[in-house]
């Protein structure tokens, strides 16, 4: 199917390419990227060398555009994958392919694509290649914006599962209204109101046959969410709602209660102050294009997780992931930035970011029936509760050549609700952290991370520094080392030391690093991988073109 | 014979490539939302015959607050010296997306600000990781593509951006 | 395109719009949700039995919901159905001694070899006959069902039988193993057979029970060990290589110890035939070592 696929391109550029005026219309462009990995052994910290020893694995994009006409193609490699990633992905194949015609209001694209619905609380099709997530629809998508404010899309396909498509068929339509640019079709004047709404609505549903000898299985799912985002001079206000109707899953173990989503953004904002306060709740929103699918399999919808979004090492070690089965969550967020030139913002200006968030379980009832499962009550907390974070940052620049940030994390962290690991504590971490950049000329720079975590649950206290030389607009040279000097095993207190050089020259970038990589989770966006441990080599080359 | 057809695109697309040749650069035509919910779409990303910077960043990526944090303190000169305009195209999604706004403004920072929540621009754009950043001359040509960020990279684009600003006029 | 085209889009969206709005399928089920009676309705003497290896743990509080579907399926598919559960992977390893709980340990060689061979990433999960449904070897409970349904009512192409000899107070069990093939075939066939104890008592957790850490769960059908001393203990001995025809008749005779620890009354042998190249199985059997 592929091969034919692949041969209908082959037929477009032949026939594309025998046209002269075509070519001096045409672009190319691509991208690749190439990461390996040489293991070596270290039983010390459970990293285990494959018996291939080595693992390389890459892909290869290209993109050929002719006016409102795009095609493209993605080739990935597996090698294998690196330990960590699925290693159902392996073999090299051509994953990715379509065929788009964009002009004048209407967008058709056969082949593969990517789409989201609204927040993707009912429908996200996405790639991302640092959690080895991917799952592209193999199908058409319509766009059209008929005029000026409406736009409707519609969608209908499957979605890739490693090197096939699921089993289940996923079909959609969205359409959103911008009140003011379709007003303004007829009252100018309507472009430049203050008030300012956009409303969509999107209907999903799903196929999958019934072959269960146990039970009546819905074949078709639907879901549908409704949104409205509103902007009021500096004030907004984001909302949607979701809803699903029965779909028994192996996520949900199998019951038939319907799940819903909403939600919410508002804030204020003007130049030097961002305040937003969001609220999130989820029940029983597991939506797979196979009823069986687990682990980050085949997923339609995408529910994002409302905690701060983690980047400092030690402050990965307790991320959230999003529990598409129930959870109900806050978050409120300060930026504010003391202008140069005031008492507190000194010569420079002082930033500083606040937030917090905290992460229940839904309340439920006792179930009536065990197929229905256990009815909830909307909107309203559980007693457990999954997580919770404090977050306050400062950054200041102190001279010309000097600037630096101070951090403090508080984060609570149920690990048996988040990993699923049953009988591990409930983790209380205090982090601070301290970085410092420092200019040397205007080419060469040191920045420094100094980060310690306290807790007495889990593997206790970590320590780490960093310690990084750049030289703009081509070198980094980073060493770092990760301590967990606390562990109450003498045998695993151990120094997780890492080297890494970086060479970056266009829009290309090679690195090689050698060291020990501590186990943990990768999260993106409250999608998570776990990353097992690992020591050696790692080198990776991206490029774009 | 699946290889084949591999080898035979590349060579296809390598040839076509070879035929294209100081063109300005066909901008993708996706559709994204600016801060305040205005619909934009990427065709149309220009600066009245002056330099355009397109760089693309998130909030979860340090180096590359920094680097937009740099260039914000100097950014009103580079504007009157040169006419330069940055747009900055935020490839946060769904989970950060709505936090661009006031982070942005919490920054204090003046660029026009794009959401790309799901990725669309900065695939069309084969963007791999961010920071990434475009520089584009009056007429749309393609001058110089850069990823990542060092501190004193800013100087390096600034002198790219006046010597573009000369040779557009 | 002109603004004409443009309003005869809009009118074509509109319509298309309210057509699969009026289409957008959706199937809402009311109860009862489960389904009636069933029951196979084949008459051929040799019935096809078949395994579905559930991979699962003590520690892991979604796989009683893998242990209740293949209790159902049973009920459904009687004695062609063959349960196999296997501790293995991360959730079966046992709590340090002195824990107060899931301090045994379920796991066996066999177990673990069988986990790696599959790649098992999560658990529950399971394997019907070895046999890939719907281009997935690897199948999570929700489609056990389905695939042992696809299975079950192809005619036999083997016959095996148990023929037991146990004795209680030397806990020797020897073990006649009598195949005969029911249609003809070529490949390397294999038969192999594992040591089964129901109804252990022990701890498991249950994200469905209140409390989760159930004390006194009943481990049904739990993969013991193999009737094949190493190194055949997981991949058994081959009968033959090449072509075999419709009546040809294979025996093995084993012999084993039964570990004192098992009650032996819940002890039975699950023996099968495979085709060593697809690793499929094509029957099997199971037999109680005392009547």
């Amino acid at each position: 199917m592929r091969i034919k696929f692949s041969l209908l391109y082959f037929l477009i550029l032949i026939s594309s390419a025998s046209f002269a005026q075509v070519l001096q219309n045409s672009q190319i462009n691509g991208s690749f990227q190439i990461d390996g990995q040489y293991y070596q052994t270290d039983s010390a910290i459970g990293a285990y060398a494959p018996a291939q020893d080595i693992d390389l694995m890459g892909f290869g994009n290209l993109t050929f555009t002719n006016g409102p006409f795009t095609a493209g193609v993605r080739y990935e490699s597996y090698n294998n994958a690196i330990v960590g990633y699925d290693q159902r992905y392996n073999g090299s194949e051509i994953v990715h392919r379509y065929a788009q015609y964009n002009n004048d209001g209407l967008d058709i694209t056969i082949g593969n694509f990517y789409e989201q619905f609204g927040n993707g609380l009912i429908f996200r099709s996405y790639q991302d290649w640092s959690l080895g997530y991917d799952n592209a629809m193999d199908g058409i998508r319509v766009v059209f914006e008929p005029t000026k404010g409406i736009r409707l899309k519609g969608a209908y396909g499957k979605q890739r599962f490693f090197y096939e498509n699921g089993p289940g068929i996923v079909r959609g339509i969205d359409g959103e209204i911008s009140i003011n640019d379709f007003l303004s079709n007829y009252k100018e004047s309507w472009s430049s109101k203050k008030l300012k709404t956009v409303l969509g609505a999107s209907v999903v549903s799903k196929y999958q046959k019934d072959n269960d000898p146990l039970r009546k299985l819905p074949e078709n799912v639907l879901a549908y969410a409704l949104r409205a985002n509103i902007n009021y001079n500096d004030f907004f206000l984001l909302s949607e709602y979701a809803y699903k109707y029965n779909d028994p899953s192996t996520g949900n173990g199998l019951i038939y209660k319907p799940g819903n989503a909403l939600y919410l953004v508002s804030g204020y904002s003007k130049k030097g102050i961002g305040l937003t306060v969001s609220g999130k709740w989820i029940d029983n929103m597991n939506f797979r294009s196979d009823r069986a699918a687990v682990l980050n399999d085949l997923s339609i919808n995408f529910l994002p997780a409302l905690p701060k979004e983690q980047t400092y090492r030690l402050a990965t070690l307790y991320p959230y992931g999003t529990q598409s089965n129930g959870e109900f969550s806050g978050k409120a967020e300060l930026y504010y930035r003391f202008q140069p030139k005031t008492k507190l913002g000194g010569k420079y200006g002082t930033q500083i970011n606040l937030s917090s968030s905290m992460v229940q379980s839904i309340d439920t009832d006792s179930a009536t029936s065990k197929e229905f499962g256990p009815k909830s009550n909307f909107l309203t907390p559980g007693d457990e509760r999954y997580f919770r974070d404090v977050n306050f940052e400062i950054e200041k620049k102190i001279s010309p050549n000097f600037k630096g940030s101070a951090q403090y994390i508080y984060t609570e962290y149920n690990k048996n609700v988040i990993e699923g690991k049953v009988g591990a504590d409930y983790v209380y971490a205090h982090i601070n952290i301290i970085e410092f950049y420092y200019k040397i000329n205007t080419t060469h720079n040191i920045r420094t991370e100094l980060q310690h975590l306290f807790t007495d649950q889990d593997k206790k206290n970590w320590v780490m520094a960093l310690i990084e030389y750049s030289i703009a607009p081509h070198w980094f040279i980073t060493a770092y080392d990760e301590y967990n000097y606390g562990n109450e095993k003498s045998k695993e207190r151990i120094h997780y030391l890492n080297g890494n050089i970086v060479y970056a020259f266009g829009s290309n970038r090679i690195s090689i690093g050698y060291g020990k990589l501590r186990a943990g989770l990768l999260c993106v966006g409250g999608v998570c991988r776990v990353v097992p441990a690992s020591s050696g080599l790692t080198f990776s080359i991206t490029s774009s073109f | 014979m699946k290889k084949l057809i591999i080898f035979v695109l590349f060579l296809s697309f390598s040839f076509i490539s070879f035929a294209q040749e100081s063109e300005s650069f066909q901008m993708p035509s996706i559709t994204l939302k600016d801060m305040d919910g205005n619909t934009i779409n990427t065709s149309e990303l220009k600066n009245d015959g002056k330099p355009l910077i397109i760089s693309f960043w998130a909030t979860w990526c340090k180096p590359c607050v920094n680097e937009l944090s740099t260039i914000a303190e100097n950014y009103s000169d580079w504007q009157d010296e040169t006419g330069v305009k940055l747009i900055a195209i935020s490839i946060d999604n769904s989970r950060t997306s709505n936090n661009v706004k006031p982070f942005v403004n919490g920054k204090s920072w003046d660029y026009e600000v794009l959401l790309d929540v799901n990725g669309d621009f900065k695939r069309a754009m084969n963007v791999n990781t961010v920071p990434h950043t475009f520089l584009f001359d009056g007429n749309m040509k393609l001058l110089n593509q850069h990823t990542s960020y060092a501190p004193g990279d800013e100087i390096k684009l600034y002198e790219k951006v006046k010597s573009a600003a000369v040779s557009s006029k | 395109m002109n603004r004409n085209s443009t309003l005869f889009y809009s009118y074509l969206l509109q319509i298309c719009f309210v057509f699969v709005l009026s289409f957008s399928a959706c199937d809402i089920i009311k109860e009862p949700y489960l389904e009636e009676g069933g029951g196979n309705g084949t008459n051929d003497s040799v019935l096809r039995k078949v395994i579905i290896e559930d991979f699962t743990g003590h520690l892991c509080a979604n796989c009683p919901d893998a242990h209740r579907e293949s209790d159902a399926l049973k009920n459904i598919f009687g004695k062609q159905l063959i349960v196999l559960s296997i501790h293995s992977g991360d959730f079966a390893i046992p709590l340090p001694a002195g824990a107060p709980k899931y301090t045994y340990d379920f796991r066996t060689p066999e177990g673990n070899e069988l986990n790696n061979y599959f790649q098992l990433m999560s658990w529950p999960n399971g394997v019907v006959n070895r046999t890939s449904y719907g281009g997935s070897l690897l199948l999570n409970y929700p489609s056990w069902g389905a695939a042992v349904g696809d299975l079950i009512n192809l005619p036999a192409e083997a016959q095996i039988e148990l023929d037991h000899s146990y004795d209680s107070t030397t806990r020797t069990l020897n073990t006649t193993i009598s195949v005969e093939m029911l249609e003809d075939m070529n490949g390397i066939l294999k038969v192999c057979a594992f040591i089964v104890e129901d109804s252990i008592i022990n701890w498991q957790l249950d994200d469905k029970a209140t409390p989760k850490d159930v004390q006194f769960y009943v481990h049904k059908h739990v993969l013991r060990g193999s009737l094949f001393a190493p190194p055949h203990n997981t991949w058994g001995k081959e009968i033959a290589n090449g072509p075999v025809s419709s009546g040809d008749t294979f025996t093995l005779q084993e012999s084993k110890n039964i570990s004192a620890n098992y009650n032996e009354n819940q002890v039975s042998v699950i023996a099968y035939i495979y085709n060593d190249v697809t690793k499929e199985i094509i029957q099997a059997e199971e037999a109680k070592i005392l009547p």
